[in-house]
């Protein structure tokens, strides 16, 4: 009699651990800690992290709590890691709405979840800073929110490298 | 002895020439594709549009299927890039258009998703008994199965009729030079105007 109560208990606990392993989504916790560490004298906010993909952790399985819909960098000049701010970047989804998102002080531009919700595929209809304009985007955006997730901080045959404004230093 | 040696030694050689011998997917595994001329630009016949074009269009982002990650692989201007080219259709900073390699490399990738269904589908030539829904790839794309992207066509539109004609022969290169189109917005591109 004991000896089928230690069996059901060992079976229940082991039941709840399978479930509890189960709910871990390994493949996103890699991809957070891949991301690394926060960079020293940066804390977590809108200035942090520029060129990472936003939406790994801002996307709706944490770690962090707000939510976004759209987040990238924009670096001032192609092949540095300058970054752009007051640029404006604009968006458009299939349903035509159409949001226009500025750079802060790191070049990072996002939209909260709630603020906007796209339809995808979305369009890029323009970086712009003042006359300056960077290079037209030509594909579409098929599900990606994340524009660092394609724009990786090297470009290759698989990314096209950093969004940027100019192709050659300012003076 | 010597007789031995030299069997293994000769039955080595051709191992190797036939394991490193530039046979096509298609040929290797038994698969009956779709005419591969009527695939893609630099093929052979097409001239207005053809199903390469559009699946790299509408499908071979860098966000879906211009990964390597992907079963169905598209490899292409508008996405991944087969050599040392970067990403984009223009002339400059190491752009290029597709390439005849990377067009023959999507191909592959199609055809080779489910070899068996695919013969099926080729061979009957559009016949009820074997309809191009049977396939994989165009179920997830009118979105009866599970697909990520969600629903991009519906049966009877270009999309669907470019792939479908080109699956069952001969490709309707009209609809495929309308499904290239697609998606439109709403607005037009400020950037490219």
């Amino acid at each position: 009699m004991r000896r089928s109560i230690s069996t059901a208990v060992i079976v229940v606990l082991a039941g709840g651990l399978a479930s509890l392993v189960a709910c871990v989504d390994v493949v996103h916790e890699d991809q957070v800690q891949a991301l690394g560490g926060e960079q020293p004298g940066v804390p977590p906010g809108p200035l942090h992290r520029p060129g990472q993909p936003c939406l790994v952790c801002h996307g709706g399985s944490g770690p962090a709590s707000s939510q976004f819909s759209i987040g990238g960098t924009v670096t001032r000049t192609q092949g540095q890691p300058d970054p752009a701010p007051g640029v404006q970047v604009i968006l458009e989804d299939i349903s035509g709405a159409v949001v226009t998102l500025t750079t802060n002080p790191a070049g990072n531009f996002y939209v909260p979840l709630q603020d906007w919700t796209p339809q995808y595929p979305l369009q890029v209809n323009g970086v712009l800073l003042g006359s300056n304009q960077a290079p037209p985007m030509s594909t579409h955006i098929s599900r990606e929110g994340s524009c660092c997730g394609c724009h990786q901080p090297t470009g290759g045959p698989t990314s096209p490298g950093p969004i940027y404004l100019n192709t050659v230093s300012s003076p | 002895m010597n007789r031995s040696l030299l069997a293994v030694a000769v039955g080595g050689v051709i191992l190797g020439a036939v394991a490193c011998s530039s046979i096509a997917a298609d040929q290797r595994i038994g698969i009956i594709t779709p005419d591969e001329t009527q695939f893609d630009p630099v093929a052979g016949v097409v001239t207005m549009g053809n199903p390469a074009d559009f699946l790299e269009h509408r499908c071979g982002s860098l966000d879906c299927h211009g990964q390597n990650g992907r079963n169905l692989r598209i490899w292409g201007c508008e996405g991944m890039r087969l050599g040392d080219a970067a990403p984009g259709c223009g002339l400059i900073g190491g752009q290029g258009p597709t390439t005849p390699d990377e067009y023959d490399s999507t191909f592959r990738s199609l055809v080779g998703l489910e070899p068996a269904v695919m013969t099926n589908v080729v061979t009957h030539h559009g016949d009820p008994s074997a309809p191009v829904e049977d396939l994989t790839f165009i179920r997830k794309a009118l979105g009866t199965e599970a697909h990520k992207g969600g629903q991009l066509m519906k049966q009877g539109d270009s999309q669907y009729q470019c792939l479908k004609s080109w699956l069952t022969g001969p490709t309707d290169q009209m609809a495929c030079s309308m499904a290239i189109q697609i998606p439109t917005f709403p607005i037009p591109d400020a950037s490219t105007e």
